[in-house]
């Protein structure tokens, strides 16, 4: 499936300038400045796309545009890289198994996710599918191979060994080519795995602590002219030989192991990067999220927690659940009803707080039906007791109890990071962006994408991947696993390491893990800079460089624009009520922009 | 027998005791393992924890200003001495020692990140230096407050020093504690004869796991469990005596500072909490106030406004806070956190840091700015809270939004850019203004009051509120209850006290055991305060029963959450000044209160304007907005009269300076004359200022000149205004229950005269000040004077009542004599004439 549709387009992809320039130690929240009036300067269109009469314009003013533009585009790019051949290249995943023997883990999926963090249009077939047109049309090519592959079609092979296209081999059935041209005598790939696991890696010049099982011994040859990129030392009859994990042979890479969760995953990622050729890698960032904050809460502490945030002058996530129901009289309390709840909300917002609605009713009984009206958790299923249009028509209610405040939900976390796959598409209509670890099949809600970077997934929305985990209840070493796998992920290119922090730990344990993830160097990624859409009937919010194309009847148009702490800017109002489709873009003005449609009954 | 019996019912306390601590261990140990389901434990993202969250207090228990010091009573200590009782008192000690299983889990030292050494520090559990209760107490609550800028570590303690008279020894099973209803095990008990003062001390110490201690309000219960000794001739039924002291009770908790850094929201708290940490410390100042050298209205009200919200923290006094002129702010430089007030230009003598310096050169006229930012100058963090405005205007509306909690929590970012004056919304302004209500316990979150043990156990609850320039004009509590089988009537009952003050007794009685209801009048005028305190206090009486067979939760009460409160309010009406305390408090938000000063106040002055502000926002703990209005006055300026509308206002100065400030025509009772300091004009008449004590001060209430329907009270000394004496005028309550009349005056040895020259009186106003107050007496002595001539009067009226009667009843023996003369002559004359008539018969 193409993930994207020109009716879904998510957004443009930015072009990123001046990456070493925008390596910012610390990006700051910025203050109101003119950037939040004149908003973001699109790197199409934009600046550089309006013609000045050079003569005509004063000198500073040209000099402080160029500036604008460049301070604008420098810090802002975080979208995901593009193919060396463009954003419109094809993907081909050509795939023999979705999955790894006996495993629930549905590995295809999880590859996707991993293929996507470089844009291409990724088109994924089964082998006895892969017809020679497809593979010809292909500007990328990608095999997959997660069982022991007894014998592939020798005219897939063929047409691999031919092809002048890049070829990414990922598992098993590698050992089958070693007789084509031009892979003779160049390397030697056993057909099974090995019994053993890897613990440490090189890679780009680098030792990286690792575990591989399974994975796939293979020598290269004597005279060989591959390319290691990532091998690992094996002690063989007291002597230590080098094994390549990762090589590339003519036109073609292979990696002798399964990209699962972990350390490989995201060296896999990396390795992507240098497949696609890519260009524009975005900067690295880091962002924390807090968690399952609701009316319930203690807004005293959650204010706390913000204005550290705020004072470190790093952007930040809230997860907000909506609705709770409180144990003592069975009584929904909803944003409505919760004054406080609204306005702390408001107030994280204009301190650099990005909400992410969590879509759960909180209660204080764990195992109360309303806590698993997503998943079934006990019998690890899809919960089919509401239909999801019911529920997307739910949350749509709550977004726009949100809007109606002020308050702008950016993104969506499913709870527990599990649903049926049915939900997925109809909370993508609301919510084109997720910020979590997406679930990568219906045949078990454990199994979930640890995804080093940006991504879409396959209903088509942004994905901001959580992969660092969560602050523990412990009064010791409570961010150590978050700080040794951010050790990982910051040193690799364009990653976006996510933790989060429960609303009701104490401040001491935020200090703690922003200084941890301070320790790296690595600007805090602001949820708003994305190009993030949320859409209810009557409304559509808009941020970055996201656009949707909407149709209407008879409706009054109005428009309005935020700054970043969520204070209306301009706002206009069409004078006649129109009719038809449009596509709405953001002007450009503040960080958030409203439009709202009221159609005539 | 008696005490082999005692041994075998401690030895059995202390064996439960062992079995209870080991199934907590156990019950510990198996919700511990379930935290992780098996499933989730073999995650492919082990990372990710089934356990999504789940907060361990809910958001109630950060109410922020319902407890109160006032949960402590004070009660007149004694002490006894040893005696035989040491055997009891040994076996006593034996229940509490703690068993061999019982351990607390220590935490790992090496703490990640955080380098930030360890502090400790003792905060007593009573605030007088002593205080008894009653040996019949099941249990009694401490309430301890804690800051929020620490994280409390390993190795807090509590420990308590208890001081029992001799006939609660026999009673005594057991101690338990609790903290924030968590129980504290691992007692470590120690008794001493205290040989020198011939008393008996019982110490107890708990460890405290650090995570049952939280940020702000932290209740300590300890539970005394007793037994019911029989009726019999070698028991004594009374109660006795337990007594605290404040030395030697306390909480040790031992602390890590955390992270500092701007929290606008979180003002006063943020700026002054640093005093919880130094309870007893009145050297250090908690923080400065600068204000500019040359000080007007807006300056003083910055400070007035300041200081109300300073002064709700409960904990805050004047001692505390410093005030300086910010021109010698290098000079006066110390350590504790900042607070500065002025106009853009007067606050040249700080370098500010670069988003505070740009906001502040950049502030249009009418616009204020609340900035909040941490330096470490003196190599210890240190908040700045910068108030400013562009013109006075700017610095008012900053002013105000200092005073208005909801518009700091509303502000934009910090440094704040303040451009209106804040509104108060109709939500807010509801809770200024208590209407007729029908509420249910469960209302304010109590589903249910339950009171048990032997024998007293009392419980509060708040939440019902009415503002302090409210009263009571009718209120009805339907108390609903049910109690154990095991009550005993009589002897048993359930008294309700509001704010400390009984209002009704209910008894218990076998009917009442399975669904008991009683209605509680309350009384008609009770004064509002903030916060109402509602108490349930139960006395049980049991059948004998030892310590072995006790139960602490036996016997028991429960007030159910469904009982009802119907009250309703009205206003104060202030006539007179017994209801002085009131005058400025009939708003929640002290808009119709203000000062009136002398203009030019010295700093010494400001500070003490700054502890009447202060008085002011401790009675009013939970209002959100306060904002007293303060106004000078001068010979060459007169009050502004828009600004004293609709107030009721306090008129500070000294006596001669109260004219200046009030129209020609008002009817002041006290005027000093025009001949100086020596001569003073009282109700029309001069006397001599050497008549009277020296450190005399007066208030005097009357109808304010600005406004027709409020009131105006003058208040100073001969001299000068700000005086300790004024101040106790001011703000304490004792002298305030003694003021009545609309003139009142007072010395420093609270000495107090009131007068009342709307009633007639056998003496004049200097009359009745001169023989309460003498001059040259000490309190003491003119106590004696009164007494003594209250004994002359009494004589003297017993002697009237003595020559009154007994003029009558001469008088009445005296008519009486006369009437018999006059009866006997009557009746010897008519026995004569009778005498006259029989010769004449006998001679025809």
């Amino acid at each position: 499936m193409n993930a994207f549709t020109p009716k879904q387009e998510i957004g443009h992809e930015k072009t990123w300038r001046a990456a070493a320039a925008a390596e910012n130690v610390q990006r700051r929240v910025r203050r109101p400045g003119l950037q939040d009036v004149v908003g973001r300067v699109p790197s199409r269109g934009g600046t550089f796309g309006v013609r000045y009469r050079f003569t005509a314009v004063r000198r500073p003013t040209v000099w402080f545009a160029i500036l604008l533009a460049v301070s604008q585009a420098a810090a802002q790019s975080t979208a995901r890289p593009v193919a060396g051949k463009g954003a419109q290249a094809n993907t081909l995943l050509v795939y023999a198994n979705a999955r790894r023997a006996y495993s629930l883990v549905d590995g295809l999926e999880s590859l996707k996710l991993r293929l996507e963090r470089v844009a291409t249009h990724l088109d994924c077939v089964a082998l006895s599918n892969a017809v020679p047109e497809r593979i010809w049309g292909a500007d990328y090519v990608v095999v997959y191979c997660p069982q022991i592959c007894s014998e592939l079609p020798k005219d897939f092979l063929r047409r691999i060994a031919g092809t002048n296209r890049p070829v990414l081999w990922v598992g098993f059935g590698a050992d089958q080519l070693e007789q084509w041209v031009p892979f003779k005598e160049q390397f030697e790939v056993s057909p099974f795995a090995a019994g053993t696991a890897v613990t440490n890696v090189s890679y780009d010049g680098r030792d990286w602590d690792v575990t591989i099982d399974p994975w796939i011994p293979a020598t290269l040859g004597t005279n060989s002219a591959s390319a290691v990129l990532m091998s690992f030392q094996q002690q063989v009859h007291d002597r230590l030989i080098t094994r390549p994990l990762c090589w590339k042979t003519a036109h073609v890479t292979f990696f002798a192991a399964e990209p699962s969760g972990g350390t490989v995953g995201f060296l896999f990622e990396d390795l992507l990067l240098d497949f696609y050729q890519a260009t524009d890698i975005p900067t690295r960032r880091v962002f924390l999220r807090i968690e399952d904050y609701h009316c319930h809460c203690d807004h005293r502490g959650f204010r706390r927690m913000v204005d550290y945030l705020f004072a470190r002058g790093h952007p930040f996530m809230v997860a907000v659940i909506l609705a709770y129901r409180d144990p003592s009289t069975g009584e929904f309390l909803e944003l409505d009803s919760q004054p406080e709840f609204a306005d702390t909300l408001r107030y994280a917002q204009q301190r650099g707080g990005r909400l992410v609605v969590q879509g759960k009713t909180r209660t204080d009984q764990i195992e109360s039906r309303d806590a698993r009206e997503w998943w079934d958790a006990e019998l690890d299923r899809p919960i089919a007791s509401e239909t999801a249009r019911s529920l997307r028509e739910r949350l749509q209610q709550d977004v726009r109890a949100m809007l109606r405040r002020g308050i702008f939900p950016l993104a969506w976390e499913t709870p527990r990071y599990a649903a049926s796959s049915a939900v997925y598409p109809e909370v993508a209509r609301v919510f084109p962006t997720a910020v979590e670890r997406v679930q990568l099949s219906d045949a078990t809600g454990l199994a979930k994408s640890e995804i080093g970077g940006l991504t879409a997934d396959r209903y088509g929305r942004l994905v901001v991947p959580e992969n660092l985990g969560y602050v523990l209840d412990t009064p010791v070493h409570f961010v150590a696993a978050i700080k040794a796998r951010a050790e990982v992920l910051t040193q690799l290119r364009g990653t976006v390491a996510g933790c989060f922090i429960h609303s009701y730990q104490p401040v001491e344990k935020l200090i703690a893990l922003v200084e941890t993830l301070e320790g790296f160097h690595v600007p805090f990624l602001d949820l708003a800079d994305l190009d993030n859409r949320v859409e209810v009937p009557g409304a559509l919010l808009l941020t970055g460089n996201s656009q949707r194309a909407i149709g209407f009847r008879n409706a009054t148009i109005r428009w309005k624009a935020y700054d970043r702490a969520g204070h209306l800017l301009a706002e206009t109002q069409e004078p006649t009520a129109a009719s038809g489709e449009r596509t709405f873009k953001r002007k450009g003005v503040g960080v958030y922009e409203l439009i709202e449609f009221d159609e005539a009954p | 027998m008696g005490r082999v019996s005692a041994v075998y019912s401690t030895s059995l306390a202390v064996k439960k005791a062992q079995d209870r601590v080991s199934e907590t261990t156990a019950v510990m140990v198996l919700m511990n393992a379930s935290k992780m389901r098996p499933v989730e434990t073999s995650a492919l993202t082990p990372a990710l924890s089934s356990r999504r969250g789940g907060s361990t207090h809910s958001s109630v228990e950060f109410s922020r200003r319902l407890v109160r010091h006032s949960f402590m009573e004070t009660y007149v200590g004694s002490y006894a001495s040893v005696g035989q009782s040491a055997v009891v008192l040994v076996l006593f000690v034996a229940s509490l020692a703690p068993p061999p299983v019982c351990g607390q889990k220590t935490n790992d030292p090496a703490h990640a990140v955080r380098l930030q050494s360890k502090e400790s520090v003792r905060l007593p559990l009573i605030r007088a230096d002593s205080e008894p209760f009653p040996g019949d107490t099941a249990a009694k609550d401490f309430v301890v407050r804690l800051p929020e800028h620490v994280s409390f570590q390993a190795g807090c303690e509590l420990r308590l020093d208890l001081y029992p008279s001799l006939e609660i020894l026999p009673r005594l099973c057991t101690i338990t504690a609790s903290i924030n209803g968590k129980r504290l095990s691992g007692a470590t008990v120690e008794s001493k004869n205290l040989k020198n003062i011939n008393a008996l001390r019982i110490r107890v110490r708990f460890p405290v796991p650090e995570e049952s201690l939280i940020r702000d309000w932290n209740r300590i219960s300890v539970r005394f469990v007793l037994r019911k000794l029989a009726a019999d001739a070698g028991n004594t039924q009374e109660p006795g005596m337990w007594t605290i002291r404040r030395s030697d009770s306390y909480l040790t908790i031992v602390y890590q500072r955390s992270a500092v850094f701007p929290e606008l929201v979180r003002f006063p708290d943020s700026i002054a909490e640093e005093k919880l940490l130094h309870p007893s410390d009145s050297r250090t100042p908690t923080l400065t106030l600068l204000v500019p050298t040359q000080r007007r209205d807006v300056h003083l009200r910055a400070c007035a406004v300041i200081a109300a919200r300073l002064g709700q923290l409960g904990y805050l006094s004047m001692e505390d806070c410093r005030v300086a002129s910010a021109d010698n702010w290098p000079a006066t430089n110390s350590a504790g956190n900042v607070i500065a007030v002025g106009r853009r230009d007067e606050l040249g003598f700080m370098a500010w840091p670069g988003n505070v310096a740009d906001r502040l050169a950049v502030l249009g006229a009418g616009k204020g700015l609340i900035a909040e930012f941490i330096d470490d100058a003196l190599g210890k963090k240190r908040r700045w809270l910068l108030v400013a405005g562009a013109d006075d205007t700017g610095l008012e509306k900053a002013v105000l939004t200092l005073g208005n909690a909801p518009a700091l929590a509303t502000a934009p970012p910090n440094p704040i850019v303040i451009d209106a004056i804040p509104s108060v919304g109709p939500d807010l302004e509801a809770t200024t203004q208590p209407e007729t209500t029908r509420r249910v316990l469960g209302d304010w979150g109590v589903s249910e009051i339950r009171l048990s043990g032997v024998h007293r156990m009392e419980q509060s609850v708040s939440g019902w509120r009415l503002p302090p320039g409210f009263e009571l004009s009718s209120g009805i509590l339907e108390v609903r209850f049910r109690q154990a089988a095991t009550v005993v009537s009589p002897g048993s009952w359930l008294e309700v006290l509001v704010n400390g003050l009984n209002a009704g007794t209910i008894e218990l009685t076998p009917k009442t055991a399975a669904a008991g209801s009683a209605r509680v009048t309350l009384p008609k005028g009770l004064g509002g305060r903030d916060p109402m305190m509602l108490t349930f206090r139960a006395h049980f009486e049991t059948e004998p029963v030892e310590c072995a067979q006790r139960r602490e939760d036996e016997p028991w009460l429960i007030v159910s959450g469904d009982s009802t409160l119907e009250t309703t309010p009205s206003l104060i009406e202030v006539h007179s000044l017994s209801r002085f305390s009131r005058l400025l408090l009939r708003d929640s938000f002290l808009r119709r209160a203000a000062l009136l000063v002398p203009r030019d106040l010295s700093l010494d002055e400001v500070r003490w304007l700054m502890a009447v502000s202060m008085h002011l926002g401790r009675e009013l703990p939970s209002s959100r907005v306060l904002w007293p209005e303060v106004c000078t006055y001068s010979k060459a300026s007169v009050p502004p009269a828009a600004r004293l509308q609709d107030r009721s206002i306090v008129l500070l100065g000294s006596s001669s300076q109260w004219e200046t400030a009030l129209p020609q025509e008002a009817p002041l009772l006290v005027r000093m004359t025009a001949a100086g300091d020596s001569a003073v004009r009282m109700q029309g008449s001069e006397v001599n200022v050497a008549a009277f004590e020296p450190s005399l001060s007066f208030v005097q209430l009357l109808a304010s000149p600005w406004s027709p329907d409020e009131w105006l009270a003058v208040v100073g000394g001969w001299r000068e205004f700000a005086t300790p004496t004024v101040l106790r005028l001011l703000t304490d309550p004792k002298v305030a229950a003694e003021l009545h009349g609309n003139i009142c005056a007072m010395d420093a040895g609270g000495r107090i005269a009131a007068y009342d020259t709307r009633r007639p009186a056998r003496d004049s106003l200097a009359e009745r000040i001169q023989s309460r107050i003498p001059p040259g007496l000490s309190a003491e002595e003119t106590r004696e004077r009164v007494e003594a001539r209250k004994t002359r009067l009494r004589r003297h009226g017993r002697v009237n009542t003595v020559v009154f009667y007994g003029s009558g009843v001469v008088l009445v023996v005296i008519v009486g004599c006369r009437l018999l003369l006059m009866w006997e002559r009557a009746h010897r004359l008519k026995q004569s004439g009778q005498e006259h008539r029989q010769p004449l018969e006998s001679v025809s």
